[in-house]
């Protein structure tokens, strides 16, 4: 952030102004520097003065003033702004800027709306300036950097892949950390439903949809969603017509999503590799005379070079159209909207659709009865490769099929079926068809009736039906799998339905003038119930794509499950005189999931707010608000355990010669409770200088204890496994935004810079825990260290002398070993999740240009591929079709002559010393540090004035281009690919985010 | 008009949701409290018994393919990716096979263990019409726990009589059925004496429930598709004389393998048969098989698939020249699987030559396609066959002739053994082993013990992998050299006369690591 301009802003606000007797008539008008929309109700004040006019309807004033004098413009929501008059002047345009972050808003939050000044809670309200129209496939990619305290990992370059989301760090090692997502009150069902591993039915929300979302983050914001309220909650609310003439709004994009690989970070050709294995022969004890014939025996032809990257990945198309129809009459408003989107990955065959249609309507019935109503419907297909290791991955191939093999035979037509375990890329591009469908409806209806003044009834129900379709078509020529298997078909679908019902009965009142009360019980039931059912077949009639083409059927199953909770709550917010707060839940949740001694559960927290800047004896002229805020509490989370997680089980499908059979699976645990959460946050809001400068931060600190764990018990019980509460997490971090104007326009088409900066730091630190419990291979979780600090070998290096790897051979470290075991000692380090992450944005605007960027940082990660070993075999698996996969970048840094210090061994040709896929060490372990040049968007906007001439009733338009992840500095210089991967810090063969270029149009009728 | 509002609100919230409402009942799981209370559940959890037997941790493939891998009859191929540790011996306590077997044998037992504890429960169920069924049902759990534990005794212990008392320590028992995490339990190892005491009550109690005649009901009727597919009177006998053989006890083994070969039953195949029908289900010389169908679908961890070239194939069998690296003259006398047989023997074609379907993979070495359907898998595992029981009274009588100086014995052993010799070789008309060739017993006693090696021989030239080979070893202590796939590494002698060595000691399989960090009184086994 620049400070000179803030700066020259406090000289300018601070330095007393001269009054010069002259008296002038000043006409003009006050506009929102936005997009010049007539601002009324402005206060317009003689400098100093304590009464002044308001502006008129389009925004119109007439003032007397004196020469020199200065007036005050001011607005709720709008940032102040004095101008001093030197000159008459009967057009006088003032430009006011909004506010982005002002104490006077109005946040959504649980089961309520309030004011920002009176909400004891942490939450992080987006606009939807910031979600609209981004070639995201979901929403929640766009929380990305835009919302301190949210850890956002997209992780895959597939569209429609979930990111992972994590409010205030991981709360969990064997439930879900992810939080919870409730839209117009209604919580819904998330994640997988089309059983494809990635996708994701949220991704099936119109982000154009969305008026604001709100992250909760602390007890006195998440309380009231008890047992599901843990990891947090993301609140959305959609949009809704406003009183108005009828208001079209249309955006159009087109754009291209591009492979974001460097040229170093790509597999060698033909020539590279020939001289490549030529050294590994060598190396081996061959020489240079026999080589030829080697690679001869083993069918190597050196003028076959085929590029497997360029047939993997290609420009993918992108376009997206919004159109939505908004407005109402005095009683009713309406929101009409429908979307679709395509996005091509950069990857062949990764396709993304989806389209949207989305009604809400408000009724006031009476002036005691309103009723509101939302009917919104969605539709997604994506197809997607198989990832990890399988043959069929797109990712592992390019990197690792050699090049001299031909795609084709000498023909050039027919596909060559003798590589690969039949798993030729090409071929399996031109035959599998894989799509994972969701169709997703969601409704709702509420009544608000006002039973007498300050009491208010609100019932709601609301539905939430999600079905996913998923099929997988292989064909019989492809993949010795399904060439023994005559082809295959699998088709899976899972149903979801959700339905909530609510009653809440408000009550508000303010005695005395200066002690307010704002109370609420509610009373809400929830149920869900899921299904699925998938078909396996196999030996395909050939040209049929359904099941029923299928002779053998392999797999024939479906499951159903259920749950349901009721829960009763209360709420109250006290406050006195706009200073002090005071907040208290209570929520009780009886589920279906509890244990029978635990059948229901008490979550509450309390809150309290001092707004400072309201005390009398606070005077600043530089601070205009300050506010602290503190709460304590206690949430749940129950999403670890199964529905019937506590009871004693057998379970069914133990089948034995077609009779029915069932076996023992599961001990009953009477005493299994939910994972217990105790988040303490203290807050400070403050905006200073006139407004232009305002921010949060937050300072908080939660522990996760009775996590829910798998133990594992002598199997002679009968079962290896029993489910129990140990162990204890604990998450602490500071969260900052601050947003600031620095650069403020003094007439229409000046420059404006506004800046937004957040920043976020979490660490996580185990408790409590049984190692036992919790055993994993990768990961050292143990007491003090991070959730996600990894653990393995350490690679030392290359031995200069003769360029042999090595490893460390004690945990001193002062001992090395050339000869890899299992057996060598592990170490931990560092952690996948980051030191701290945020970004900066920048909004500029001059005339009707508009440039806007955010720069994302995610700092101080490591990073582990879990291909390592497979993708770096230095020669050891020799010259075949696979096991290739050294880089360009690890090529140039390999061993080659003695005194060489570097990472990369030289190669042997069937060596073992080093390369063998087994050898896991921090040899592939990266340092995940990155900054990103997330988001730039250039942007021409025409006012209506420009279209008075036509006969287009246009009242905006804008066309822009923009680009995403155009530019990244990865710290690591050998990570080989995108620095982006899960939140677990793994590379899994996934195809790395790709680079978008987006053109687009938007035009309000 | 308000204040009836008021009071509609006020009986909202009262009423709201009934209890009902949060009370759900799992859709693919049944409560542990509701599976004895009817009749159609308490078959289906004896049905689960034999399911839990099916997997790749017990007959699905690791209880065929590890004591195989261990012993003398197979070996690895230099390209493989399954089963690895076990050619070579190198085993350790983390082997993710052995916790898979050790898990899920106990899986059984803890099945088992509730069927018979609900033995009043199911009575009850009984009407006059499936009274005997009923009966069945628990008899059957009986003799499901008496096979698992003889499977973990064999596995993880030294056999019986390593110890004269048989004090050393062999697998906890429990017979109690848990089904609450308040009560699970550590047991500590239980003495051999004590396991095979379990096993010896287990079998009687078994036999007392079990229909008389062999048959097995179903739904209440007699069934002929599950007679052979569960455990009945005959196969329960069938694991009796086993057991007997294990434990050296010859009366009992005598006497229940002849109660088996007098029952009628069975028949054993005619030459051709032998190779043409072992695969068939139900077939003349099975008694018990675990049974598999299309919708079992072990896929790629079934043992067919382990053995056939065609799936991984990384099993191979062993041929003594497989492996020139051999070290000394002692170890090239030990025979590979393929080395024994003669060119007629039909059981020979079990083991053809062929080459390795893989790259880089050894040509020309003895296959194994014993089981071989890795289409659709309907391939029932062979637990009992006839001629076990013949080859087992064969023996039991040839140990009493050794032991009593016995000569009818003696004879009446040469009729079992030359009976199975004579219907697998079309020219052992002329290697039958005559009384003859023996003196007669006291003095005849050293070609008496030869003639248990023979027998040896011919269980494993029966048997071969089948499962059974490293166990005759383990009983009988014969030293075996482990042939290894050439390329690999040298050959070795395992010499039981050696406790010391590190292939000695892995004659049985170590206690799982994760089962001894999941109980810590667990003791593990010597060398370990």
């Amino acid at each position: 952030m620049k400070k000179n301009p803030i700066l020259l802003l406090i000289l300018i606000f601070c330095v007393p102004l001269q009054i010069l007797a002259q008296n002038l008539q000043i006409k003009g008008r006050v506009l929102n520097s936005k997009d010049n929309s007539p601002l009324e109700n402005v206060s317009i004040k003689l400098n100093g003065q304590k009464k002044g006019l308001t502006s008129q309807k389009d925004g119109s004033f007439a003032i007397q003033v004196a020469k020199g004098q200065s007036l005050e413009f001011s607005s709720v929501s709008m940032i102040s702004k004095v101008i001093k008059i030197d000159n008459l002047n009967d057009n006088l345009i003032v430009l006011l800027d909004e506010n982005e972050d002002k104490l006077s808003d109005v946040v959504v939050v649980a089961y309520n709306t309030v004011k920002k000044s009176s909400f004891t809670g942490s939450a992080s309200t987006i606009k939807n300036t910031v979600i609209e129209n981004k070639p995201n496939t979901s929403f929640q990619e766009s929380l990305q950097g835009n919302v301190a305290g949210v850890q956002s990992s997209n992780g895959s370059g597939n569209p429609g892949a979930a990111p992972d989301i994590r409010i205030r760090g991981i709360g969990s090692i064997n439930a879900s950390s992810a939080p919870l997502y409730v839209i117009d009150g209604i919580p819904v069902v998330t994640g997988d439903v089309a059983g494809s591993g990635q996708s994701n039915t949220l991704a099936g929300i119109n982000a154009n949809d969305i008026q604001s979302l709100t992250v909760l983050k602390d007890a006195s914001a998440t309380s009231l969603y008890g047992s599901r309220a843990a990891n947090g909650v993301v609140l959305i609310t959609t949009k809704r017509g406003a009183i108005g003439k009828a208001k079209i709004s249309l955006s159009i994009q087109q754009g291209f999503n591009n492979p974001n690989i460097k040229e170093e970070q790509r597999p060698l050709n033909t020539a590279e590799y020939v001289q490549y294995f030529k050294e590994a022969w060598v190396n081996a004890g061959g020489t240079s005379n026999n080589y030829d014939s080697l690679l001869l025996s083993k069918g190597v032809d050196k003028n076959v070079n085929t590029d497997w990257y360029g047939l993997t990945f290609r420009q993918g198309h992108y376009n997206q159209y919004n159109l939505n129809v908004s407005g109402g009459s005095e009683k009713t408003t309406y929101f009409v909207s429908g979307s679709f989107y395509k996005s091509q990955g950069s990857l062949q065959t990764e396709d993304f659709e989806k389209a949207t249609y989305r009604i809400n309507v408000n009724s006031q019935v009476s002036n005691r009865w309103t009723l509101k109503g939302g009917f919104s419907g969605n539709y997604q297909n994506s197809s997607d490769f198989s990832e990890n290791t399988t043959a069929a991955n797109p990712v592992r191939n390019f990197y690792r099929l050699a090049p001299w093999i031909s795609p084709f035979l000498s023909d050039g037509v027919t596909w060559n079926m003798g590589f690969n375990t039949q798993y030729n890329p090409i071929a399996v591009y031109q035959t599998l068809k894989k799509f994972n469908k969701i169709y997703s409806l969601n409704a709702n209806a509420n009544s608000e009736y006002k039973i007498l003044n300050g009491l208010t009834l609100e019932s709601s129900f609301g539905v939430d039906f999600n079905h996913g379709y998923r099929s997988i078509y292989q064909d019989a020529r492809v993949g010795a799998t399904y060439i023994a298997r005559g082809g295959q078909i699998e088709d899976y679908s899972n149903d979801i339905s959700n339905w909530v019902a609510t009653n809440i009965l408000r009550f508000k009142r303010t005695i005395l003038e200066k002690h307010s009360f704002e109370t609420f019980i509610g009373y809400e039931a929830q149920s869900r119930s899921d299904r699925d059912l998938n078909v396996v077949v196999n030996n395909i009639t050939p040209g049929t794509t359904t099941p029923a083409g299928g002779s053998v059927v392999r797999t024939g199953t479906g499951s159903g499950t259920a749950n349901a909770m009721v829960s009763k709550f209360l709420n109250t917010n006290y406050a006195y005189d706009d200073r002090y707060y005071l907040t208290g839940s209570v929520r009780q949740d009886a589920s279906s999931k509890f244990a029978l001694n635990y059948q229901s559960a008490i979550f509450w927290s309390i809150g309290g707010g001092w707004n400072i800047s309201n005390e009398r004896f606070f005077k600043s002229n530089w601070i205009n608000e300050l506010r602290l805020r503190g709460s304590y509490g206690y949430t749940g989370n129950n999403s670890g355990f199964g529905n019937f997680q506590s009871q004693g089980l057998y379970s069914a499908g133990a089948d034995y010669n077609a009779a029915s059979g069932v076996t023992l699976s599961q001990l009953s645990n009477n005493n299994l409770t939910w994972e217990k959460n105790t988040p303490f946050n203290i807050g400070v809001d403050f905006s200073i200088l006139n407004g232009r400068v305002s921010g949060t931060a937050d300072w908080y600190t939660r522990t996760t204890s009775n996590l829910i764990l798998d133990q594992p018990i002598p199997s002679l019980n009968g079962v290896t496994t029993m489910t129990v509460n140990s162990g204890a997490m604990k998450n602490s971090g500071i969260e900052l935004s601050l947003s600031a104007v620095v650069i403020s326009p003094k007439k229409a088409g000046d420059l404006k810079w506004v800046v937004d900066l957040n920043y976020t730091h979490n660490k996580n630190e185990i408790t409590q825990i049984d190692s036992l419990f919790s055993n994993s291979a990768d990961y050292y979780r143990r007491v003090g260290y991070d959730y996600y600090t990894m653990y393995h070998h350490e690679y030392a290096g290359v031995n200069p002398t003769n360029g042999e790897a090595l490893w460390y051979a004690n945990t001193k470290r002062d001992s090395t070993t050339n000869a890899y075991t299992p057996g060598l000692p592990k170490f931990s380090y560092g952690s996948a999740t980051p030191k701290f992450y945020g970004s900066v944005t920048n909004a500029l605007s001059y005339h009707n240009f508009g440039l806007k960027f955010q720069v994302y940082v995610y700092w101080g990660n490591t990073v582990y591929d879990d291909f390592g070993g497979l993708y770096h075999p230095d020669g050891s698996a020799g010259l075949i079709d696979l096991s290739n996969g050294i880089t360009k970048g690890e090529y140039a840094r390999r061993w080659v002559s003695a005194g060489q210090v570097t990472d990369v061994p030289k190669p042997v040709y069937l060596g073992t010393q080093s390369g063998l896929s087994s050898y896991e060490s921090t040899r592939f372990m990266y340092d995940g540090s990155y900054i990103r040049l997330r988001d730039i968007s250039l942007s021409y906007t025409l006012q209506k004035e420009a279209f008075a001439k036509t006969r287009l009733k246009i009242n905006s338009a804008k066309i822009y281009v923009s680009g995403q992840n155009l530019l990244t500095y990865t710290k690591d210089k050998n990570l080989y690919t995108d620095p982006e991967v899960g939140i677990d810090g793994k590379l899994t063969g996934r195809p790395p985010v790709f680079r978008s270029f987006i053109f687009g149009l938007d035009i309000n009728f | 008009m308000k204040k009836l509002l008021l009071l509609s609100t006020i009986i909202l919230f009262l009423i709201g949701c009934s209890k009902e409402f949060t009370e759900l009942k799992p859709q693919q799981n049944v409560f542990t409290s509701d599976v004895f209370t009817i009749l159609p559940t308490a078959r289906a959890a004896v049905n689960g018994l034999y399911s839990l037997m099916q997997e790749q941790g017990y007959y699905g493939r690791e209880a065929l393919a590890i004591p195989e891998m261990i012993s003398d009859n197979m070996t690895r191929s230099v390209k493989a990716s399954q089963e690895a540790n076990f050619n070579t011996m190198t085993f350790s306590t983390t082997q993710s096979e052995v916790r898979l077997l050790w898990d899920q044998l106990y899986k059984v037992i803890g099945s088992a263990n509730a069927v018979i504890a609900n033995e009043e429960n199911i009575k009850k169920l009984g009407t006059a019409v499936t009274q005997i069924e009923c009966s069945q049902l628990v008899g059957e759990a009986y003799a499901v726990r008496a096979m698992a534990y003889f499977d973990l005794a064999k596995f993880f212990s030294r056999p019986l009589k390593s110890t004269s008392d048989g004090s050393h320590l062999c697998v906890p028992l429990l017979v109690e059925s848990i089904t609450d995490v308040e009560k699970i339990v550590f047991p500590s190892r239980n003495k051999a004496s004590e396991v095979y005491a379990q096993i010896d009550n287990d079998i009687t109690e078994a036999i007392k429930r079990l229909p008389s005649n062999g048959d097995v009901y179903i739904n209440g009727v007699v069934s002929t598709t599950f007679t052979k597919i569960r455990m009945n009177h005959w196969s329960t006998l069938a694991l009796k004389a086993r057991v007997a053989i294990y434990k050296e006890d010859w009366a009992t083994a005598i006497a229940a393998s002849s109660e088996v070969i007098s029952s009628g039953k069975f028949t054993l195949f005619n030459y051709a048969g032998m190779y043409q029908d072992f695969q068939t289900n139900g077939n003349q010389e099975s008694i018990l098989e675990i049974a598999n169908n299309t919708n079992d679908n072990p896929g790629n961890n079934s043992y067919a698939y382990l053995t056939n070239q065609s799936g991984y194939g990384d099993a191979l069998a062993t041929k003594q020249t497989m492996n020139s690296k051999s070290t000394g003259t002692t170890l090239s006398t030990f025979k590979g699987l393929y080395d024994i047989y003669t060119a007629t023997d039909v059981r020979r074609k079990f083991v053809e030559l062929g080459n390795r379907n893989a790259i880089g993979g050894e040509s020309n070495v003895p296959l194994c396609l014993k089981y071989q359907n890795i289409s659709t898998y309907v391939e029932n595992i062979k637990v009992f066959r006839f001629a076990e029981m013949y080859l087992s009274r064969g023996e039991a009588y040839a140990r009493l002739a050794l032991l009593n100086n016995d000569a009818a014995s003696l004879t009446a052993s040469l009729t079992d053994i030359n009976l199975i010799r004579k219907a697998r070789d079309t020219a052992s008309a002329t290697k039958l082993f005559a009384a003859s060739v023996l003196a007669t017993p006291p003095t005849g006693s050293i070609s008496t013990a030869a003639f248990l090696d023979s027998i040896i021989v011919e269980r494993r030239k029966e048997f071969s992998l089948e499962g059974q080979r490293l166990f005759d070893l383990n009983r009988t202590k014969k030293n075996y050299v482990k042939i290894r796939s050439a390329g690999s590494s040298t050959s070795v002698l395992v010499d039981y006369a050696n406790p010391a060595s590190t292939y000695f000691i892995r004659t049985i399989l170590p206690i799982p690591n994760a089962a001894i960090l999941s109980n810590k009184n667990l003791i593990q086994n010597e060398g370990y």
